[in-house]
């Protein structure tokens, strides 16, 4: 029995730049030891401070080429707090709208068929898993009424980049969305209208008009979506990929939940005290609802309490200690990480980042990435893992165990099956096997995108609703307070965005973000858990049919994948496909 | 349509050029579009268009200017790329092969400069810009063939090359 290290670098179809070490038992061919790691510094954190804070918006946009509207929205939530200033209803309403279809109604369709959907395209597994291909090909397509596609190797042949019906689809629809956004964004892909209390958009009812018309094609889209990821992931889970990626027996989930609701959020306060105190309410007003479970269970549906107990240590990342404590009670009078003086700094009010790049070890520092965790009340002391299946299953606690959705009738849309035609209703429920897991990861991705479409169409009505009393206004006035903090709590495509803002005479005193990716790579630290994405390598089995020396990883980049990593875009370097040896690529280009 | 990475060298000489022509002219017959790394992303531009130039770096003797017509084919080796590697890196063959899919069929060309240096960078070399202006008059002479007369300040244009360049 031997070992065998699958070193890649980087793991691409992400957006940005990521590795993975991992130790396989070429016995039982199970990965015994993982290290993801972040291989770029970002640093907006440092060059957000001393500026005013609206320009975080803008300038956090940047951290990602693909969800850049996630950001904003993250950012602008924290500018509402810390400014004291919340849309009216309208503002929140045309926020929703955009924010719905740019970014996810866009990306999570572009992830499950563009950037991990090859991974189980016929092209990789007719090479790698010949036996898989063969026995996809002889599975009935449970969902043919719907998506056309007779069995589960016409789908997957339908997954092939360039050529398959599936994948070409994905390109044409991501474009609708896209424009549905610009709409009211301006542009894309980073919004240019998001303001501190409101959106500086001119929103008539025909732009209502172009986005439903829009909206309609989007709907017939994503029922093929649906269809189709059900009968990819039952097919897997039927041969065995039931346990593959699965990150912790007892999930440690987060979800900030997402579309605020327009009556509440607009009547939240107007100073960052007022916000603040009564956020918990906006909250669980959210068409899709907050909730953290720690070991299985649901323990609070606060945004005040997910703020409180969060903490980010650098003790295996590329960065310095500090000692600033910028805030050491919320404005509710508790106090930051529960009192757990030790901590304190670590809270991201607190932390300061202060870059220390040292050559890797794996024993030491190895990422560039925080050790994120959740600190609750008891005690306990947890990584979390964000994304489509935390808000999937947050939901599902807050709805007796399931998400109903139902899509309405979307007749005429040409260039799909007729069988998206019709009305359709989609029941997602926790998985089976209790946990999060690659093949999960993907199917909750695809139902959480046909409660998007949900999302849009309870908006557009809203917003038409206001648009007949005349109630067209967005935005109010924001203030220039010279002591304020905020919090951003939000939702990308990937998983929860949060950010937090420290502001001294108008100016940002400390900014600290954590993207969705921030908590799932966080690497190991000092409470010896192990971050999301370690933990869904850990485990795995090699499902490839060939000798160890030739083994490519596919099943560890599916379980990565299967996250939809995002991590600081920069620079491609091209590396070996499993040796440390790195080149850069000749032509990067196109 | 000038495509590259600006951040590594040589490589973003496509992106360079077609920031600076797009200052520089404006024609109802013509866009011009600063790619970048956009990928397929960048399939959106080809609707409706009936003739595209890409300018691109590409590999040859440092400083040489190549012209060749885009085939648009999806090969068997481009769909393992693609599978393998993600959309970053793919040609313009591949990038003009997933449009023609999509219903979109433009003739095309890639005006390829030959690179001196691709690695971590902004700066391009005093080759790359200099065979810059040897890809402008050859544009502009396809496109004069064509009957869409380009006039475009030559001056101005190796200014800005240079200043996009680093120098």
């Amino acid at each position: 029995m031997g070992e065998r290290v699958i070193f890649i670098d980087p793991i691409t179809r992400i957006e940005g730049h990521l590795g993975l070490n991992a130790v396989v038992d070429t016995g039982n061919k199970v990965v015994k030891e993982a290290w993801a790691f972040s291989t770029m510094f970002r640093g907006f954190e440092i060059f957000l401070r001393g500026r005013e804070p609206p320009d975080a918006i803008h300038l956090t946009s940047r951290i990602c080429g693909v969800c850049a509207a996630s950001h904003a929205n993250a950012s602008v939530k924290a500018n509402d707090m810390a400014l004291g200033a919340v849309p009216k209803p309208f503002g929140v309403v045309i926020r929703n709208l955009a924010w719905a279809v740019t970014d996810h109604i866009y990306d999570h369709p572009t992830h499950l068929n563009i950037l991990a959907g090859p991974d189980y395209s016929g092209a990789v597994i007719s090479k790698l898993t010949p036996s898989v291909y063969e026995e996809a090909k002889a599975t009935k397509a449970e969902n043919s009424d719907i998506h056309g596609f007779s069995t589960v190797g016409d789908l997957l042949d339908g997954l092939n980049p360039l050529e398959g019906k599936i994948y070409m689809l994905a390109l044409k629809m991501q474009r609708l969305a896209r424009q549905a956004g610009v709409l009211f964004y301006g542009t894309h892909p980073h919004p240019r209208t998001l303001i501190p209390g409101g959106i500086g958009a001119t929103v008539t009812v025909d732009s209502l008009i172009q986005y439903s018309y829009r909206l309609t094609k989007l709907t017939a889209w994503v029922k093929m979506v649906v269809a189709v990821w059900e009968d990819i992931a039952n097919f897997f889970n039927s041969i065995g990929y039931e346990k593959q990626g699965m990150t912790y027996e007892k999930p440690n989930l987060l979800s900030v939940g997402i579309f605020d609701d327009p009556e509440t959020y607009s009547s939240l306060g107007e100073s960052y005290e007022e916000i603040y105190g009564n956020v918990d309410d906006a909250g669980r007003k959210r068409f899709l609802k907050p909730g953290l479970i720690l070991d299985g269970e649901l323990v609070t549906d606060k945004l005040t309490d997910m703020n409180v107990g969060t903490v980010e240590l650098v003790d295996r990342g590329f960065y310095q200690d500090w000692d600033t404590l910028f805030v050491q009670e919320d404005p509710l009078g508790n106090q930051v990480v529960w009192g757990r003086e030790e901590l304190a700094k670590y809270h991201p009010w607190n932390k300061t980042t202060i870059p220390n790049p040292v050559a890797q070890n794996w024993k030491e520092k190895y990422t560039w990435t925080g050790t994120v965790r959740y600190v609750w009340k008891d005690g306990r002391i947890r990584p979390i893992e964000v994304g489509p299946i935390a808000r999937m299953w947050v939901q599902a606690l807050h709805s007796g165990g399931k998400v109903r959705i139902d899509l309405p009738r979307t007749n005429g849309v040409s260039e799909l099956p007729q069988g998206t035609w019709e009305p359709v209703t989609f029941e997602w429920n926790i998985p089976k096997v209790g946990a999060s897991t690659t093949i999960e990861r993907m199917r909750a991705r695809a139902y959480n995108v046909a409660l998007d479409v949900a999302a849009a169409w309870h908006f557009l009505l809203v917003g038409l609703d206001l648009a007949k009393k005349g109630s067209l206004e967005t935005s109010r006035p924001w203030k220039r307070p010279s002591h304020a903090v905020g919090f951003g709590f939000d939702e990308a495509p990937r998983g929860s965005v949060r950010h937090w803002m420290v502001v001294e005479n108008y100016r940002i005193k400390n900014y600290q973000v954590h993207a969705p990716t921030t908590a799932n790579l966080s690497p190991k630290g000092r409470f010896g858990a192990t971050g999301p994405y370690e933990q869904s390598v850990i485990g795995t089995a090699i499902t490839e049919e060939v000798g160890p020396d030739e083994w490519t990883g596919l099943d560890l980049v599916r379980a990565i994948r299967s996250f939809d990593p995002c991590i600081a875009c920069s620079v491609h370097i091209f590396v070996g496909n499993r040796r440390i040896e790195k080149l850069v690529t000749p032509m990067c280009t196109v | 349509m000038g495509v590259g990475n600006r951040l590594l060298g040589d490589d973003g000489v496509g992106s360079c050029f077609a920031e600076v022509l797009g200052s520089l002219i404006n024609h109802e017959w013509l866009l011009v579009v600063d790619g970048g790394l956009g990928g397929l992303n960048l399939l959106d531009y080809f609707e409706g268009v009936e003739l595209a130039y890409i300018v691109d770096a590409v590999q040859g003797e440092p400083g040489q200017v190549i012209l060749y017509k885009v085939n648009p084919q999806v090969s068997r080796e481009a769909i393992r790329m693609v599978a393998e590697y993600g959309s970053h890196g793919i040609t313009p063959d591949i990038l003009l092969a997933a449009a023609a899919s999509l219903g979109y069929l433009p003739e095309a060309y890639v005006v390829g400069i030959a690179v001196k240096e691709v690695d971590l960078g902004e700066n391009l070399s005093d080759e790359v810009v200099t065979a810059s202006l040897k890809a402008l008059r050859l544009l502009t002479r396809e496109l004069g063939k064509r009957g869409f007369p380009m006039k475009v300040n030559e001056k101005a244009f190796l200014e800005g090359m240079f200043r996009c360049g680093g120098a």
